[in-house]
């Protein structure tokens, strides 16, 4: 039942995955005189294993 | 087929256990460790659910965790390189979360509930979505989604059909109404995540005289979307702040905390509130003209603002709104659930209305011995004696405890743990907010109404179970009701089945024999700064910490002489 439900241990974290993140992406600010700030949705399914 | 959906590391932890689809036991985990808006690993919540539904970890077929944590640290990473180097000590602040906390989920949850099966990651705005859609009455809806923001998304519109959710478009950080909303509630001196709405309460005794200012920070779109006047905020590199220099700018010194309320900060509010109506009824409206869906469901964190939803319900041209009570993260971990259940384990649907009574529940034989390891004086009573004699009690303006059932999932008491009291009284509202609550005298208090008087009382079309719709108290009963007519005018109303809710409505029904109005205030049972009480403990300490009467707690009327 709920005995299962234990605390944590602790575990490092996924250096591969974070370094992946830390690499320079163009920020995706706004500009001035926009008309729409709707981003259409691309239609992909989420993978539900992923956590990007 | 079991699933546990979880939210937790931001704020308002919570659990929730969907079998064969079927949302089964929900709660936050600030009801258990008693820290309002606890955001830790949900353990004794998720305690709870395993118990309400009588499982064990190794009997779950999946864990569902309600946002994607990497993508919402490459956003945290990409608007602090933007605003670099002033964001430096607000990144600094939230990477090691972000990465112990957020990059370990699935570790944590393995490790914790020592769990070998699939562990899915939802998107925080489809959790949001899921959770309101899939427990919805309606077949297909169209579906939108509000709130700070999720991974990058501060609002999203979707479709829902049958099991499946399609979302459509989303508008991103950090162009965002609830922040937008929190950044003022800032400004006005309140707790951004906690107060907003009090701001709302406040709007009501203000005038919109700011709102050509309140304008500036924000241009409309025609297709319903907004882009923010970046300038006036600061919460994209300084979340204490919210706002910049620029803001103060454009309306004066910001409220510092425990400063007197003045006539400014209530038109400010005022202001804000006119200012998020109008942008939700525009985002309403663009998506009922652009999916012709006569259906809505709502949910995320602006789904609270009452007097917005109503204004979208008569204005934005849908038929039928339907809005999730648990519309914060904590009900995301539902959103999560029902997600995993329906999109990934097939499970199916069961249309019908939704229950927010999701949560504990206690027997006479667990309440008693309690009640008598306090000391106290009590006496036990069948249903129909004890609703007579707390109507009895209600009527002669006695301020009563109501615990009974299984406690509510969400940030509303709907008659599992409430504190009630006589709305025809009328400083009845100054006693409450005086010697129990502890709060704001601005605060309004809500009426709890049987269905079939509601339309008598309040200009509601339809039921308001959940307290999402702030109707107009009719005139002629204003004076009627005069500690839960709002300085407006209006009401944030609950109506009460008898299907549904027999006892409460029970309750309400004996006490309009007793005065003639068959309603009562209904006001969460806690104090201010403090989780809804959950276990008969936390009843009790309330209760003898407050000026409340007497305690009608499972079949137990508890009195303080």
């Amino acid at each position: 039942m709920v005995e299962n439900v234990t605390e944590s241990t602790g575990s490092s974290a996924p250096t591969e995955a974070v370094a992946a993140l830390l690499e320079p992406v163009p920020p995706q600010l706004p500009v001035a005189g926009e008309t729409t700030q709707w981003t259409e949705c691309s239609g992909e399914a989420v993978d539900p294993l992923s956590l990007y | 087929m079991n699933v546990l959906g979880i939210s937790y590391n931001y704020h308002d932890a919570a659990a929730c256990i969907v079998s064969d689809g079927v949302v089964v036991a929900a709660a936050e985990e600030e009801r258990f460790s008693r820290d309002k808006h606890d955001s830790r690993f949900p353990a004794q919540a998720i305690g709870y659910c395993l118990r309400a539904a009588g499982l064990g970890t190794r009997a779950l077929d999946a864990v569902a965790f309600y946002e994607k944590p990497a993508r919402k640290l490459e956003r945290v990473l990409q608007i602090g390189k933007a605003y670099a180097p002033r964001s430096a000590e607000n990144v600094a602040a939230q990477f090691p979360s972000l990465i112990t906390d957020g990059m370990n989920v699935e570790t944590t949850i393995r490790d914790r509930l020592d769990f070998q099966g699939p562990v899915y990651f939802s998107e925080h705005h489809l959790s949001h979505a899921a959770s309101a859609f899939y427990v919805s009455p309606f077949e297909e809806s169209a579906i939108m989604t509000v709130d700070g923001v999720g991974e990058w998304a501060t609002c999203m519109q979707f479709s829902g059909s049958g099991t499946h959710i399609v979302p459509r478009r989303e508008i991103r950080y950090p162009h965002s109404l609830g922040l937008l909303y929190s950044t003022l509630t800032a400004f006005l001196g309140f707790c951004v995540n906690d107060d907003e709405y009090k701001v709302m309460g406040l709007a009501s005794y203000g005038t919109p005289r700011f709102r050509a200012e309140l304008d500036q920070l924000i241009a409309l779109h025609e297709d319903g979307s907004f882009t923010l006047a970046l300038p006036y905020f600061a919460y994209m590199y300084d979340r204490e702040t919210m706002f910049s220099p620029e803001m103060e700018r454009l309306l004066g010194p910001p409220r510092r905390k425990g400063e007197s309320i003045t006539e400014r900060h209530s038109d400010i509010a005022s202001s804000l509130q006119a200012l998020t109506e109008d942008v939700m009824v525009g985002l309403a409206t663009a998506l009922r003209r652009e999916q012709g869906s006569r259906n809505l469901c709502l949910a995320g964190g602006v789904a609270y603002n009452c007097v917005a939803n109503s204004k979208i319900v008569a204005r934005a041209g849908f038929e039928k709104v339907f809005i999730q009570p648990a519309a914060g993260d904590d009900g995301a971990a539902m959103g999560a659930a029902l997600w995993a259940s329906h999109t990934l384990l097939n499970q199916p649907r069961r249309i019908g209305q939704h229950n927010t009574l999701l949560g504990p529940e206690f027997s006479a034989a667990e309440i008693e011995p309690r009640l008598v390891a306090f000391g106290l004086k009590f006496e036990g009573l069948d249903d129909e004696a004890l609703c007579r004699r707390v109507a009895s009690l209600i009527n002669d303006g006695f301020v009563i405890g109501w615990f009974q059932g299984r406690m509510e999932f969400g940030p509303r008491a709907l008659g599992g743990r409430s504190i009630l009291a006589n709305p025809c009284l009328p400083d009845m509202k100054d006693i409450l907010n005086a010697r129990v609550k502890f709060r704001e005298e601005f605060r309004p208090f809500a009426p709890a109404v049987t269905e079939e008087a509601a339309a008598d009382y309040f200009e509601l079309d339809g039921i308001s179970p959940f307290m999402l719709m702030t109707p107009r108290v009719r005139p002629e009963r204003a004076a009627e009701i005069p500690s839960v007519t709002h300085a407006d005018g209006t009401a944030r109303v609950q109506t009460v089945s008898r299907l549904h809710q027999p006892l409460f409505y029970r309750l309400i029904e004996c006490f309009g024999e007793a005065s003639g109005t068959p309603v009562v205030i209904n006001t969460s049972f806690n104090i201010r700064g403090e989780p809804v009480v959950c276990a008969p403990d936390d009843a009790i300490k309330c209760f003898m910490g407050t000026d409340i009467d007497f305690l009608a707690i499972g079949p137990f009327l508890v009195s303080k002489v």
